[in-house]
This record gives structure tokens, C-alpha cells and sequence, in this order.
């Protein structure tokens, strides 16, 4: 039998502080949870454990409370099981086993600790520190190093091996701009390495040689910042050492506190912890209790949040007459006075719609609705929108049209129970890349993969990743695009009848049916204008509707278009044929860009529609909203933000309040904004910087970064998360309680202490919502509506049983061509799309180091186009379209087919915005970003400017 | 508001329900219309629409004679 020693007989063993092993309290489990089912029954140091089937015995033993030492082991990542900190015995095996890679089993018996373990486990660690820098007093991960903790643990004391050849001499590598690479301090455990590999998917590191020549090193030799490295942190994250260690770390040292708050930048909606020693933010790490990201982040939430103490941050309230005058600082009290004595003026004059509110997706859910409700209820019209109307408002008009409900229908998780997925118009390994990231690992697992784009995105083929169908369609044909998916899938007889019978309304199905199949809608006819091999379409469709659980993502390549509404009621379409509605691994998800569109939507800032989607002409809503907001309200819908700027050239609109939103580098036709915005005698800019709108505006309210308030986001997946007051606001004054001076200004009262009081008042009113509190959030981190009695937790899948209209709703979804054609003065169609360590105009990551990969936007042309225009890589370029000309440098690549170009729109150098068209979505009136008629030109003069 | 820019819009909003019926297609623009478009912009386009008529495609003719 096997010789095991007990743990009780023996009173030498050096017992595991567990305190050591939680910096700021997070918990570390060893190996991944395993996802089995089935429970297993064991015995640990005598005591009874019940875990996971599959779970190892290390996952097992700090569930348990007994903690083990480890080196090579987290929970982020899958059991390596170098460094053999974590030996145990058991009676299944007759040498100590590393308990990160040995599973559990029933019946199995564990000793944690001997007189043998603790030798073994103390000559480890000795052979560690032998090679290891013995600076632990100045190091910077002093207080926050697993390797300084586990020497303690084991009770290291000494250091019997003398002075040989070791690794302390390796050169540093500070390339990268938020971290660096210490090799000396390496202790080569792989950590890094697999979380690149296992977590974020890039493959950027590896080991390389072997035995004592063994370092980590990013792609082919190169320091981090040349390397294949995307900086989304996993790496650092997953360093037990100081060996890949935050520059701002190594700068202000370890945070004192810590928050849990949600990153401001796209809609994945992130959870991180804010370090943070006072006033001072440490680090950024994202929380492995964050649903949607469960542990990961990326470049932008990670590491680019400086530019809220950027130096240009304005922190004093501004007034001034008249656009061309110089701005005078004035306190809050003269500038609330100032703006709202012009808006009452105006309204006096030109009456009461000559004024409006614009919101942003990157306001808290609690001061959009604030907003809203200051436009209602205090300047007594409708006039209110936001920023979504300019990316996924054909989004929340395809799905409610068609589902009932305008949001996605599935949690980021589901994709994990995905066997197809398919993206449209998305890039998600650059504008969602914790999405994306979590994807790559469901398709490494083997799910298939359709992707609708123009361009090759990095997901058509990267590490490990290849589609299994590309539809390089021309812009501006998804309608078509879908429809013959959908016509493939009838005429195949692929569609789920049982689904169709229980789910759908039978007569506007009948309808669709008659209208899909027509042959205008057929591959071969299709092919003709899209541009694309119609066997593609076909295998596309066959795929998608025969593949198992089929997904659609979809981003602004579907939405921002003539037809982005059509669109999504296409995928709508597809997703109920096929019955991929309903349970895991299906749906229909847009990837929403910012991080709250989801939630300046919900909170009612369309013009026609009150918090919870309900049209302002709902009477029993109007009056119920009327009675607690003691406010008349109008029955009819106000001006969209497009429709302002046309009234405000007309002479019928005359001031705006515009909060987090820039429209005059942000809006298409920048020129037609300008003039807008100059016709205005009042406009209010509430932002963190004198942005390109403050150009135009009177007054000027500083606002709050996401560090400086409290409130909520509410992400792609419909969930709801805190954000959390780290420092102090820089003005003084959070922008909720800035917006809620102004409304007092106005003479309509408003007398919040706390955000929590304004989502209690909207969980009052929104029958969506009415469960949510911020009690609730902080219970359980993060809910997704409908979180009602219902649904008292939440819902992480939409549409299970039923849909919230009834019975699917089935559109005609006729292809209607964009009126912006190329032509032979503008021969190319230029489309737009983000980078990955840039985001949107680049307000924020502009003034963080992130620029460093990108500074300015480049053009990417085709091989074929460029070499007909004498246009090398490097060139500068003008870009001319219908309405304006810009210039920009060029580079050729067939990552994009020819008679189409692209750009990213985050530089305002680039004046990409400037050429593209007003053409808009015809239910929406989103622009139509993504298709502009233009000529490219080499310049013979070089220009830097 | 500009009168192309609301015939422009309401044209698009008819086009792209011109897979329904006639009557199902007037009667889904209409709707369009009203929910999302302001008194003030309706009747800027009926009355662009009393002297302009002859810039309407029949079927948002139909349309604008019952809004």
C-alpha cells in the first residue's frame, strides 16, 4: 500500500499563512473551475471535501480553506505544473504529485503537509531564490509578489548555493509603455505564456531554448513593444513575480485600497479593481468577478485610463458671449445662472423647442436619465437624444420591431456553448477585444466561423484562428447579403419548422416566405452587386443554419448604413428560421461601441421614447411619468440630434446642452455640424476637455472622469454594473450633481444625495428595471435586465420561452441601394473602423501612451487600386469624397479588396469625418458611416501636416 | 426643416417598406412617421408637399395625403 504520511502526527510542518497568499484580497484557486456537473467526495488533511468532478486537488484544497504553496499555478489559466511547489500525497499515487495537475476523485485521500512535503517544497523554493535577485526591500512588487510570499510560506531561511553563473545580469526590457520585462526576475514558471495563449489568444510569447538558456521572450527575439504583444496585461496579470510589473506600479508603489468599478471605454463593460493609494490610481486589474470579463482585459481598460489626470483637463466652469470671444472662468454657481438665463431666454423668444439635450453613451446610466428628464420635465419638450443615435440606434428599432426588445438577446458567456458563430460588420479582436478574445478561445475549441466584412478583420485568419467562410461583400449590400442566406436556407428546406410553428406569427412568416424566396434574393443574383462568389453564400448559410448552435455578433458595419435598420431585422430574420433564439450559444448581439449605449438607451434619451422603451405617446406611461416628475409632458416625439443641427441652420433651433458627446469631430459632415453649431446663440459643452464642440459652444461645464462618480453602466449583454467613486472630482463636482444644478438653475427641482436615489426612482418607473438597487448591484456585482419580480436575478437570456412581443415578428427586408455610389469621379468606397489602441475620436486614449502604437490614421488600399495611382506604402494621400477632401498617409494591403479603402476616424488630423456623407438609415436617421464614395490621389508634395 | 432632407427621409422610409402591400406599405409609413418624426417636421413636409407634389413617387404621395 502506499506510504502516506499524516498531518496530524507530526507537529514540525510550517504552517501556510493564508493571509500571504491574497493581495488585497484576491483569491486565487490554483487551476480553472472545472464545468462538469457531477460532484466528487474526498478527504483533505481529514477532512471531508466535496468539489467538481475535474476540479484538480489544489482547486479542491483552497476551496476547502487549506491553502497551498504554488508558483506555475492560477486559476486563469490551465495546470502546468513546473514548479512543484504544490506536491501532495494522496493514496492513489505513490510519489507526492503536483495538485494542480492531479484531479480529484472519489474516495481520493490528500495530505497537504509532512515532514517530506515541506523538504521537498523549502528545496524548491531555495533553488528559486538562488537565481533571483535578492532585493525584496526595494523591489516593486514588495508586498504584492507570490514569490516573496512563498518563501516565507515554506520557511526559507537560507540559501546553502553559492555564487555561480545565474540569470541577475539580463537586460531589462522598459520598451513597452506601461510595463516592464525583468528576466533576472523570471522564474520562468510560463505563466505569462499561457495566459497569452490560453486567455488572450495572441500567441505572442513563448519560451525559448532550453534547460539554463530557457527566457521568455515576446514573438521572434523582440522587445515587447516591436513583438505581436497587444499590452491587454493578461501577461502581468498572471506574474507572480515583479519580473512583468506596471511601470506605474514601479512609480508610486503598491495600492493601498482597492474598488471594484467598470471600465468607460467599449461595451463589453469590463469589471476592474481600482488600486488606488488616496487620491492616486495605481493600477487598473481587471476582476475575475466581473461576468462579463471574468479576469481579462485589454489595452484600452488596462492600462490607458491617465488622460483622467491629463493635464489638459479643464477644472473651472466657462463662460463666454460669443464664440470668438476669449472663455472667462467663473465659479459653478455664476456659470448654472449664466447657461440657464440663456436657455429661459431663448425659449422665451423662440419658444420652447428652440432648445435641447444631447447625451452620451459614456454618461452613467443615472446622469443620462437625469438629462432626459432635465429635457422633459424642465424645458418642457423632447428635444433630448444621444450618442447612440449615431451607432446602434437601428439596432434598438430592428430588435424591438422584430423580438420585442431592443437589446441583444445572449450574456458574452454564451458564446462558449456556440458551434457556429458568425460576426457581421464586427472587429471584436480590436473594438471588443475581451469579446474577442473570449470567442478565439471557443473557436480554438473548434466552433466554425463565418465573418460578413469588406476587409479580412484579424479573426479571417490569426493564431490558431481561421473562418471557415469569408463574405468580402461590397459596402453597402449586407441587406442583400442576408436575405440570400436566407433564401439558401428555404429553398434547402433548413429551417427549424417546430420553431417557426411555436415561436413565430404564422402569417407574417407566410409573408417573409413568399417574399425571401424570390429569385432577386438568390446567391446568384446577389453575387451580381455584392461583389462576391455566391458558392461562398450558399456554404455560408448552409453552415450557419446546420452547424449546431448558431450565433450572429454584429457591429457598426451592420448599423451604421442606409439600410442599418433592415439589417438587423435580417439577422432578426435568420436567427428565428433557424430557431437560434432562446438558449445558450444563439441570438442576436450587438456589439455595442461604448461602454453604456445599451444604457443611455434604456434610460429613455431617444426622442420618442421615455425610460424602458415606451413610446411618448403611451398615456398611461406620460401620466405616470408626469405625475412623479411633476411635469407636463409632451405626447409627441422631439428632434433627433441630426434633425436639431438641420433645424438649428433653418434658424428653428437655438441652443443645445451636449454632455460627454463630441458632434463636431464625432458626427458625419463635420462642416454641416459646425454650421449647426454656429447658428446656435447657446450651446453648453459638459466634458472632461475643451473638445472640438467647445469651439462652438458658450459655456462650459468640466466634468467627471469615470474614476470621480458614482453610478452604472450597462453593457452589450444588458448588464448592469457600478461604477465606483475612486478620487475625488477635479472640478469639484460629479456631473449627475452638475446636471442637477443646472436643472435647479432652470427652475425645475431636483434634489438627489446619491445616484443610488435616481436608480431607485428609475426602478420605480421602469417596469424593466424595478428590481435593480444599488444594494442589489453591490450583492451581486452585476444584474442583467429584465431584473424585475419576474425576474428578481436578472436574465442573462432574452427570449426563452417566449418572445417579449409574443410571437416573432418576421419583416420584409427589402434591399434598397444606397444612394452614396461610387462612380467614375469617386471610384472607391471608403469604410471606417477602431483600432485596437484607439478608441473613437480618441478623446481619451489620444492623451494616454497608447498613441504610441498609433498616432494617426492610415488608409488601407488595395494593391491593385494603389499601384494605379503610383501610391507606395508611406504616401501621403488625398482622400476626396462628394462633400469635403482630407489627406492622409496610405498603405497597401490586401487585407482590403479592391474598389473599397479604409480608415480609422480617431485622429481629428485626419478630418475623416469631414468627407463622409449625411446620407442616414431610413428608420433612424444613424448615418452612414461606412459607405462614402471617394477618390484617392497620391500628393507629390510631402506634407506632415 | 429643409424640404429634400424630408422628402429625402420619407422617400427612404417608403422604399424600404415597398416589399409589402400598398396598403400595408402606407399604412407601416405612416406609422414610421408618426412615431418618430416631429409635429413640426410633418407638416413641413405636407406642406412642401402641397407645392411640390409633383417630386413625390405615388407611393409616398399616398402617404403624405394621410398624415
Amino acid at each position: 500500500m502506499l506510504n502516506i504520511e499524516r498531518g496530524e502526527n507530526n507537529n514540525q510542518f510550517v504552517e501556510l499563512n493564508t493571509e500571504s497568499v491574497s493581495y488585497l484580497g484576491n483569491m486565487d484557486y490554483g487551476t480553472p473551475e472545472s464545468t462538469s456537473d457531477e460532484i466528487v467526495s474526498l478527504v483533505i488533511d481529514n477532512k471531508t471535501v466535496r468539489t467538481k468532478a475535474g476540479n484538480s486537488i489544489l482547486r479542491a484544497c483552497i476551496e476547502a480553506g487549506i491553502h497551498l504553496p504554488k508558483l506555475c499555478a492560477t486559476d486563469s489559466v490551465n495546470a502546468f505544473g513546473s514548479c512543484r511547489l504544490c506536491i501532495v500525497t494522496t493514496n492513489m499515487h505513490r510519489k507526492p504529485v503536483a495538485s494542480c495537475h492531479t484531479l480529484v476523485a472519489e474516495g481520493m485521500e490528500v495530505v497537504t503537509q509532512s515532514n517530506k512535503l515541506a523538504k521537498l517544497r523549502k528545496g524548491i523554493m531555495e533553488l528559486y531564490i538562488s537565481d533571483h535577485p535578492l532585493d525584496c526591500l526595494t523591489c516593486p512588487a514588495n508586498g504584492d509578489c507570490e514569490l516573496e510570499d512563498m518563501a516565507g510560506v515554506v520557511g526559507l531561511r537560507e540559501v546553502r548555493y553559492g555564487e555561480g553563473e545565474n540569470h541577475l545580469k539580463l537586460k531589462k526590457d522598459t520598451s513597452n509603455p506601461y510595463f516592464t520585462y525583468d528576466a533576472s526576475k523570471c522564474i520562468l514558471c510560463s505563466r505569462c505564456v499561457r495566459a497569452c495563449d490560453e486567455v488572450q489568444g495572441t500567441f505572442a510569447l513563448t519560451i525559448e531554448k532550453r534547460g539554463f538558456d530557457s527566457k521568455v521572450s515576446p514573438s521572434d527575439h523582440q522587445s515587447f513593444i516591436d513583438s505581436e504583444c497587444v499590452s491587454c496585461g493578461a501577461c502581468v496579470q498572471a506574474c507572480p513575480t515583479a519580473s512583468l510589473m506596471e511601470k506605474s506600479v514601479i512609480e508610486f508603489g503598491v495600492a493601498e485600497d482597492k474598488k471594484m468599478t467598470t471600465c468607460a471605454y467599449c461595451g463589453v463593460g469590463c469589471s476592474f479593481w481600482a488600486e488606488h493609494k488616496g487620491e492616486q490610481v495605481i493600477r487598473m486589474t481587471p476582476a475575475k468577478q466581473g461576468k462579463a470579463n471574468e479576469g481579462h482585459s485589454c489595452v484600452k481598460g488596462r492600462f490607458a485610463w491617465t488622460y483622467a489626470t491629463s493635464e489638459d483637463r479643464i477644472t473651472t466652469p466657462l463662460i463666454r458671449d460669443n464664440i470668438n470671444d476669449e472663455w472667462k472662468p467663473v465659479s459653478w454657481d455664476e456659470a448654472f445662472t449664466f447657461a440657464a438665463n440663456k436657455f429661459k431666454e431663448l425659449q422665451k423668444k423662440h419658444g420652447i423647442d428652440c432648445i435641447g439635450s444631447i447625451t452620451s453613451s459614456r454618461c452613467t446610466n443615472e446622469e443620462t436619465y437625469l438629462i432626459q428628464k432635465l429635457t422633459r420635465a424642465a424645458m418642457g419638450n423632447n428635444n433630448v437624444d444621444t450618442c447612440a443615435r449615431v451607432c446602434h440606434s437601428p439596432t434598438g428599432y430592428g430588435l424591438k420591431k422584430t423580438f420585442g426588445t431592443s437589446a441583444g438577446t445572449q450574456n458574452f458567456k454564451s458564446v462558449g456553448e456556440s458551434d457556429v458563430v458568425m460576426f457581421i460588420g464586427a472587429n471584436p479582436t480590436d473594438a471588443h477585444p475581451v469579446f474577442g478574445s473570449r470567442v478565439k478561445q471557443r473557436l480554438r475549441q473548434g466552433a466554425k466561423l463565418i465573418v460578413v466584412d469588406p476587409r479580412k478583420i484579424d479573426l479571417v485568419q490569426s493564431a490558431h484562428i481561421k473562418a471557415d467562410h469569408h463574405i468580402p461583400l461590397k459596402p453597402g449590400t449586407n441587406v442583400a447579403i442576408l436575405n440570400a442566406m436566407a433564401h439558401v436556407i428555404v429553398k434547402n428546406n433548413l429551417q427549424d419548422q417546430n420553431f417557426l410553428e411555436e415561436r413565430c406569427d404564422s402569417q407574417l412568416y407566410q409573408n417573409w416566405l413568399e417574399f425571401i424566396k424570390q429569385s432577386k434574393n438568390s446567391p446568384e443574383a446577389v453575387a451580381q452587386y455584392a461583389q462576391v462568389d455566391p458558392q461562398v453564400i450558399y456554404d455560408a448559410a448552409v453552415l450557419y443554419a446546420t452547424g449546431g448552435k448558431a450565433a450572429i455578433y454584429y457591429g457598426l458595419g451592420v448599423t451604421e448604413h442606409s439600410q442599418g435598420s433592415s439589417t438587423v431585422m435580417a439577422i432578426a430574420n435568420l436567427a428565428m428560421l433557424t430557431g437560434n433564439i432562446g438558449k445558450e450559444g444563439v441570438g442576436v448581439n450587438p456589439l455595442r461601441g461604448q461602454n453604456n449605449v445599451q444604457g443611455a438607451c434604456d434610460m429613455g434619451s431617444f426622442p420618442h421614447e421615455f425610460p424602458g422603451y415606451r413610446h411618448v405617446s403611451d398615456d398611461k406611461t406620460r401620466t405616470q411619468l408626469a405625475k412623479e416628475w411633476q411635469a407636463d409632458l409632451r405626447s409627441e416625439p422631439g428632434l433627433r440630434l441630426p434633425n436639431m443641427f438641420d433645424a438649428a441652420i433653418a434658424g428653428d433651433f437655438k441652443g443645445m446642452y451636449i454632455h460627454g458627446e463630441d458632434p463636431a469631430q464625432s458626427d458625419p459632415n463635420t462642416l454641416h455640424v459646425a454650421e449647426a453649431l454656429s447658428a446656435m446663440e447657446c450651446v453648453i459643452v459638459q466634458d472632461l476637455f475643451l473638445n472640438e464642440t467647445a469651439k462652438y459652444a458658450h459655456v462650459f461645464f468640466p466634468g467627471s472622469s469615470f474614476l470621480e462618480k458614482d453610478g452604472t453602466f450597462t453593457n452589450a449583454e444588458r448588464r448592469i454594473s457600478r461604477v465606483r467613486k475612486i478620487t475625488n472630482p477635479l472640478a469639484g463636482m460629479a456631473d449627475w450633481e452638475v446636471t442637477q444644478a443646472f436643472s435647479n438653475a432652470l427652475g425645475y427641482p431636483m434634489n438627489y444625495s446619491h445616484p443610488s436615489e435616481i436608480m431607485d426612482e428609475v426602478a420605480r418607473l421602469t417596469p424593466t428595471f424595478s428590481n435593480v438597487s444599488y444594494q442589489l448591484l453591490d450583492e451581486k456585482t452585476s444584474v442583467q435586465w429584465p431584473c424585475n419580480d419576474e425576474n428578481p436575478d436578472g436574465t442573462p437570456l432574452m427570449h426563452m420561452d417566449k418572445f417579449v412581443i409574443g410571437k416573432g415578428q418576421f419583416m420584409l427586408t427589402e434591399y434598397v441601394p444606397t444612394l452614396e455610389k461610387s462612380g467614375a469621379k469617386f471610384p472607391l468606397l471608403l469604410t471606417t473602423g477602431r483600432i485596437l489602441s484607439q478608441y473613437n475620436v480618441g478623446t481619451q486614449t489620444r492623451r494616454t501612451e497608447n498613441s504610441q502604437w498609433h498616432n494617426e490614421d492610415i488608409l488601407e488600399i488595395n494593391p491593385t487600386d494603389a499601384e494605379s495611382r503610383g501610391i507606395s506604402d508611406g504616401d501621403w494621400i488625398s482622400l476626396d469624397s462628394r462633400v469635403a477632401k482630407t489627406k492622409l498617409r496610405a498603405i497597401a494591403t490586401d487585407r482590403i479588396p479592391p474598389g473599397v479603402v479604409y480608415t480609422t476616424f480617431h485622429h481629428p488630423d485626419s478630418g475623416v469625418n469631414v468627407i463622409t456623407t449625411e446620407l442616414s438609415d431610413w428608420a433612424t436617421n444613424c448615418p452612414e458611416y461606412k459607405v462614402t464614395a471617394v477618390q484617392v490621389n497620391k500628393l507629390y508634395e510631402s506634407s506632415t501636416t | 426643416m429643409e424640404a429634400n432632407k424630408l422628402l429625402l427621409m420619407a422617400e427612404n422610409i417608403c422604399a424600404n417598406f415597398s416589399a409589402y402591400p400598398e396598403e400595408q406599405r402606407t399604412q407601416q409609413t405612416i406609422t414610421h412617421i408618426e412615431q418618430f418624426w416631429t409635429p413640426a417636421m410633418r407638416k413641413d413636409l405636407k406642406s412642401d408637399f402641397s407645392t411640390n407634389e409633383q417630386a413625390y413617387s405615388p407611393a409616398l404621395k399616398l402617404v403624405v395625403k394621410k398624415i
